[in-house]
Formats: C-alpha cells, structure tokens, sequence
C-alpha cells in the first residue's frame, strides 16, 4: 500500500514538473517589456537613436526569412514572388515599380513615343555589368529577345514587335497597336537586362547570375541561403541601402520564422500569420509593415457550367454573401472586404455595379433565375487550411437563402491543374498584378481562358473594353476607361469576390526605408541599417 | 562474409528497380500538370504543350521509365524540373545534412534510452521503472512538429541559448536532433527494458550471479549485450527511417536535408526529384540493415554462420 503511494506520488509530481516545463516554454514572451505600436502603413515607421558624431550602420548585414527556396535565380526562368525579390538585388532594368505600382526609370535616362507605337528609350551610359562589361544598348535588344522566348515571362514582352539598337545608347520598341502597359512591363523582373555576350555563350543564369543591380551574387547554399554583396560600382548608389551584405534564408515554418526573428536569428521576415501578430505587436525589437493589396482573393465560378451561365445565379450568390464577415471569420479579420469584381485598391477602379450584400436580393435574383436551390449542388474547391476555413463561412451564408455546397480540399499542383483547365465548378484563388490593366487582361478578357481567367468569362462588351483599355496611352483616357471596364466587369457577377489581402512584414527594429508595395512587393536592396 | 556483402549488395538492384517502378507509376497517376507548375498560371496553353514536350511527358510511361533506368545505369539521376539542376547535385548538397541529422539524433536517443531501459529492467516495478516508461510514453506521444516549436520558444527565445533554426554549426544540430532523438529514445527505451527482462531471468544469468561475480558486471558483460541484438535492430530502422521521415523535424528547424527537398518535389510533381530522393533513402535503407545485419555477427559470434 505504502509503495503504490510512493509511487502514485512521484508519478504526479513528474507529471507536473513536465507541465511546468512546457508551459514555461509556451509563456508570452517578453511580457514585463513595455508594448509599442506597431506601425501600420506602407512606408515604415522607423525608430532611430540621436546621432553621435561618427556615424555607422548598427549592422552590415540583413538576414531575410523566406517561406521557400526559389526555384531559380535566373530572372526569366521563374514565376516565383521569392526569386524575383532575389531579382531585385542582382538585376536591373529599363524601369522599376515602385511601392505605388508607378514604374520608374531605372537604366533608362529618357524616353519618347512616337504615332503611338514607336517607344525610344535613351539608357545610362555609367552602367557596368558585374562581369566588368559596359551596358549597351545592345545588351538590352538582347535580353528582351531571350525575354520573349522564355514562357514563363514572354507575357511582358508579348507586345513587343521589333526591338532594335538605335544606337549605342538607345533601344526603340515597336508596338502593333498603341500599349498602356509598355513601361509597367518593362518594370517586370523578367526584362530586366543581362550582358549579350553572356546570353550569346550560353551562361546559365542560374548558376551564374549576372546582372547590373545593386547586389552581387555570391553564393547559394542548397535548401539553406543564398548570400548577395554589395556592388561597389552601382551606378545609383543613392537608391541602395547601407547594407554590405544580404543572406536570405529559407524557413519553411511560419511560427520557426517568427520565433527567429524575435530571437534576432533574421532580420527581416516575408510572410506573417495572423496568429503570431499580436505577440509581435506587443515586442518593441520588431516592427509592423501592414498594407492592403490588390492581391484579390476570390470565389472562382465556372461560368461555363450550369447553373452559373446564369448572371442571376451568379448575382444571388454575390448578394447572399457579407464579406464583413467573410473577413472576421475567415481571415481573423486580416484583409479588405470587397464587392467589386476588380480590387478597388487600383487607383480609378469603380464599384458601380458591383452586387453588395443584400439576402433579400439574393433571394429576388435566385427567383429571376428560375433555378431551384435544392436542385444545386458543388463543391468549393480550395488548396489550403485557410480556405478552407474561407469556404465554410461561405457555405454557412449560402446555405441561408437555401444554397447547399460542400467543401473539397486539394494540394496545390492539382487545384493550380484543374482550375487552369475549367474541371471544377466553384473554387478559392486570388490573383494580383501590378497593374489594373494587366489584372483585367488576365483575368476577365477571353484570352486568359485556360490561364488566369478561371471563371472562363467570354463578355464581347468587356472584351472590347479591356482591348481598348490597354491601347490608352494617354494617362486621362486611361483612367476613364479603367472606370468604365470596372463597371461592366462588376454588371457580368462573374465570380464572387471576397477581400483584398493585407499582408504584413515584419522586421527588427532599427531596419529603415521598408517600403511594401500595394501588391505586397518589397524592394529589399533599398533598405538600410539605421545609423549609431 | 565478403560474399554476403556482395550477395546483399546486388540485392540492391531490384530494390532500386522496384522502387524506380512504383514511384513513377504513383507520380503517373498523380492528378497535377508539371508543365504548368513550372510555367505558372499566366502561361497560355500552347506554352505548356510546348513544355510538355520539350520534358518528354507526351511519351508512354514505359519509355520514360526506361529511359530513366538507362540514365539512372550511367549515374545520371536527371534534371529537377523545377529548379533544372542535376537531381544528384540538389541531393548531394542535403544528404550530408540528413545523415548528420539521423546520426546525432540516433546517438541522443542511445544515449539516453539504454541507462533508461536497463535501469527501469534491472528496477522493475521500482518508481524509477514508472519514470522511464512514463518518459517513453511522453516521447511516443507528443507530436515532433509541437516538440520542436516547444524547444524553440524555451531555448531560443527564452534562455536565447541556441539559434532557433537554420544549419551550418553544431548549436544548430542541437535542437533538431535532440528533438528527433527524443521521439525515438521512447521506443529503444522500451525495447532495452523488455529484452534485458528476458535476458535477466535466464539461467546464465542466475549462474553467474551464483558464482558471486558483481551485479553490475552481471548486468554488463553478460545480460546487456545478448540484449543488444532486439536494440540494434531498432536502433537500425529508426536511422533508416530518419533518413527520409525526419521531414517534420526538418521543417520546423529549417534544416536542409532530403526530407524536405523530397516533400517540395511531391509538391511540384517534380518526378525525377522524387525519384532521386526515395532511390537515395531506398539504398541509405539498405546500407543500413546490411550494417545491423553485420553487427549482430560481431554481438553473437554464433550469427556469423549466417554470412556463409
């Protein structure tokens, strides 16, 4: 008898003494530090101590956590948002897109148009590859020709013609048809400009990764970092940071990525879950960036199968859904609710004719449609946890006007399959581009059908508006136009959209000119260590 | 024994045939285009046909797997779809990393499970027997994915002892493989105690204990070491098996090993990185067992007969 309680006991007290240990190691963390606020724009708030009279960066390098590994470093060979940060530090090109989706010379100095369709571009003279070659024109011509023959970037150079070196300092881009998205395009990661004599010996950009950006490649160690240096000879050393060196560094475990950078371990953090915000709200060593997007996060409907061929179908479940709570129960309440068929955070974009929240309505469009809602019934595909919680605040709403759906989850490869491919009915994604136009050619005009255009709209009058939209060269027709395509996008109800993503950045306090840009792009070769 | 090593050295053959065979059929009837993985979602179709193509996926499965083989017979274990480097250059860089990991996890867990064991045999029914198994019970149970981010938060952020993720140093190693080891330690602790259970009741024992030799020699020389041939055993699969299944552990601490690389290559139907992956841990396996197979010789001379 005596025994079993001896040993009763000291199972107990083991038992406690595991409890304390794990709660120890699940206690807030530096709950005795006072809070501060984190800062909640766009354009960083930065914490900088008095200068003394020698001034030094607090650090020289900059470790960056990045969810992946990218696929590859050769700028035209990827689709992938973590190679082209990498892009951003080793190469440049004619133009840049700032943090307000403006595009920005770059290594062009000057340019004209001439009948709409001849673009001259005028390129610095001062420019060395990190091969030690000079930039020529020539180089460009060359690099936008490999542009175009490279799928998964030819989209941005699809419009141009002819490219020809005028002179050694000057390249002209023909255009069939006037094009709106000339400079946007020349912004995008995959005509950014690499020696011709490296394109001609057939350099794997890959491994040899040669541009003209602000940082050099240095190494990249497998599954684990890849390490950039600061180009000595950069021709714009007043847009580069006080960094020397860059290591980005591959964790793949949202909550390892917030643990390292409380701990110090990174600097720099890409993406945030919400659940980790409120501990890192509460630590003065990091700082919040949060901005809302036009990465839009949508109900993908096949508008070619029955029952949502029929407008009133689609615009009953529009009607029947309130993103307000979409966002607070789907999203813990992290994103923009949205109505309109194109993200209203694009500068002109209109919510005229967009469908609001009305289950009256819904239930007076359902009857317009002449479709029973008992007789319906799909699937909402979705490729993860957090649409799949997305999906069921949508089923729960829908189920109210008597809508009965069911939820499917895929991974990522054969969702990314049968969306392209239109074997699905109804299905969560988001979609995002650095341009109004852009994200309307992609995904509402008949020719991004079996690519981004998924809810498989063929609308002559939008069709014809996004066409005419994209030859707008001047900046005042191009704003009408943009509020006439958002109308007439928003009167077709063509899917169902939910929010605009806020995404969140996080970094250690003491890291300055953090800019994310509206599409949650950061520019991390501006950045800078503050000075002591 | 040099023609046993031989002789289980070309059973590796059919073993690499077979798992080369499997997989492909699996990765066949996957749902998911490669091509368009890689070319993403803005690519048009005449793009990803192209594509298609160009990798040779219009071809019948048969031709593919034999090409494969036949690349796979001249040491090339082809060109990751995703990235476009060799398949065996991506492996090469993480395998060392894998090894290290399952080694020194596999060392932790010895470590600690065999004074566990024994004690909690040579204790039976003490309190000290009730902790060990009640520790083993602990390391079966908890979920290695919530044991690592536990470790991060008191080691990392708390005490800032240890770095809380990446590789490169031995501070890194630490966590990962004590963590792995943890989980393992459960089930060598159990199998230590049950086979020195045995081992302790049998006559040799009682007479050696009867001509007045020490306990503790006893325990050592006689009872551990015919009750090492149960632990080997496990000892041996579960580095196998750390070999390829340390993906959670991988995950959570960033570590970059095979695990993780294989688990990408699933991700992006990247078939000839899988491939390369399951062919390289099929054979880690192998080399492994063939190990175990070798020490129970040396353990029990009486085994040796086996290698004739």
């Amino acid at each position: 008898m005596e025994k079993n309680l001896t040993k009763r006991s000291l199972s107990l007290l083991l038992a406690l003494v595991l409890m304390v240990g794990l709660l120890a190691g699940c206690g807030g963390t530096k709950a005795e530090e006072p809070s501060a606020p984190a800062a909640e724009s766009s354009s960083a708030e930065t914490k900088t101590e008095s200068a003394p009279a020698e001034k030094k960066p607090i650090k020289d390098t900059l470790i960056v956590a990045f969810d992946g590994e990218p696929p590859t470093l050769s700028h035209q060979e990827h689709n992938s948002q973590i190679a082209t940060y990498m892009n951003y530090l080793n190469y440049s090109g004619l133009f840049y897109i700032d943090e307000n989706l403006e595009p920005q010379k770059d290594l062009c100095v000057d340019y004209r148009v001439e009948n709409d369709t001849d673009w001259y571009f005028e390129i610095r003279k001062d420019v060395k590859f990190h091969n030690g070659e000079a930039l020529t024109s020539a180089d460009v011509v060359a690099s936008l020709e490999r542009a175009k023959t490279m799928p998964q970037v030819a989209n941005f150079c699809k419009n141009f013609e002819t490219i020809e070196a005028v002179d050694e300092y000057t390249v002209k881009i023909t255009t069939a048809e006037p094009y709106a998205l000339m400079l946007s395009d020349l912004g995008s990661q995959g005509n950014y400009i690499i020696p011709k004599s490296l394109i001609d010996a057939g350099n794997d950009f890959n491994q040899n990764p040669c541009g003209c950006g602000p940082y050099i490649f240095k190494e990249w160690v497998l599954g684990d970092r890849v390490i950039f240096e600061k180009n000595p000879d950069y021709y714009a050393p007043e847009r580069a940071g006080n960094i020397q060196r860059i290591e980005c560094v591959f964790i793949p475990e949202a909550s390892a990525r917030t643990i390292a950078l409380e701990t110090g371990d990174v600097d720099f953090v890409i993406n945030i879950e919400a659940m980790d915000l409120p501990a890192l709200q509460e630590n003065p060593d990091v700082t919040l960036a949060q901005v809302s997007t036009v990465s839009l996060e949508w109900l993908i409907i096949n508008n070619e199968h029955a029952p949502f061929d029929n407008i009133n179908f689609r615009k009953a479940l529009n009607a029947a859904l309130d993103r307000q709570v979409v966002v607070a129960a789907g999203v813990g309440g992290i994103g923009a609710p949205q109505y309109a068929q194109v993200p209203m955070n694009y500068p002109n974009a209109s919510d005229e004719g967009a469908v609001t929240y009305d289950v009256e309505a819904a239930r007076k469009y359902l009857e317009e449609s002449g479709i029973d809602p008992a007789s319906v019934n799909f699937n909402i595909v979705v490729s993860n946890d957090r649409r799949r919680r997305v999906a069921e605040v949508v089923q729960a709403q829908w189920a109210e006007i008597g809508i009965n759906v069911g939820v499917e989850m895929m991974d990522q490869a054969t969702y990314l399959t049968n969306t392209a491919q239109g074997q699905f009915d109804a299905a969560i994604g988001s979609f995002s581009n650095a341009t109004f136009l852009g994200f309307v050619r992609n995904a509402f005009h008949k020719d991004g059908i079996n690519a981004v255009n998924k809810s498989r709209l063929n609308d002559e009058n939008v069709n014809a508006l996004i066409t005419a939209g994209l030859a707008c060269v001047d900046a005042e027709e191009q704003a009408k136009a943009i509020g006439e395509i958002s109308a007439a996008i928003n009167e077709t109800a063509t899917q169902v959209p939910l929010y605009c993503e806020v995404l969140t950045r996080a970094y250690r306090t003491g890291l300055e000119n953090v800019k994310v840009a509206k599409n949650g792009t950061i520019r991390i070769c501006e950045f800078s260590w503050a000075e002591e | 024994m040099l023609k046993y090593i031989v002789k289980r050295l070309i059973m590796f053959i059919p073993v690499v045939l077979g798992v080369a065979l499997v997989i492909f059929v699996i990765m066949d009837f996957t749902p998911g285009d490669p091509a368009r993985i890689i070319l993403g979602e803005m690519a048009t179709q005449e793009q990803i046909d192209a594509l298609t193509e160009e990798m040779g996926l219009n071809d019948p499965i048969l031709v593919r797997y034999v090409r494969y083989i036949w690349g796979l017979l001249h040491g090339d274990f082809g060109t990751s779809y995703k990235s476009k480097l060799p398949v065996m250059q991506e492996i090469a860089a993480r395998f060392p990393n894998t090894v290290l990991l399952a080694f020194a996890s596999a060392f932790c867990s010895v470590l600690f499970a065999l004074p566990l064991g024994i004690v909690a045999a040579v204790k039976q029914n003490s309190a000290f027997d009730t902790f060990s198994m009640i520790v083993a019970l602990v390391g079966v149970s908890i979920p290695g994915f919530w044991l690592g981010l536990m470790m991060m938060l008191l080691f990392s952020l708390k005490l800032g002892w240890l770095p809380a993720s990446g590789s490169g140093t031995i501070l890194h190693l630490i966590m990962p493989a004590v963590a792995l080891g943890f989980l393992h330690m459960a089930s060598i602790a159990r199998t230590v105690r049950s086979s020195m259970l045995e081992v302790i009741r049998q006559d040799y024992i009682r007479t050696a204990r009867s001509k007045g030799l020490p306990y503790g020699t006893v325990i050592r020389r006689h009872a551990l070491k015919n009750a090492l041939i149960p632990t080997v055993t496990v000892v041996g699969l579960q580095i196998g098996e750390m070999l390829g299944g340390a993906v959670l552990t991988e995950t959570v601490f960033a570590w970059p090993g095979v695990g993780r690389l294989m688990i990408q290559g699933i991700q992006g139907r990247d078939t000839p990185m899988v491939l390369g992956c399951l062919i390289t841990l099929a054979v880690s396996f192998s080399v492994v067992n063939l190990i175990v197979d070798l020490l129970y010789g040396f353990i029990d001379p009486r085994l040796k007969a086996q290698f004739k």
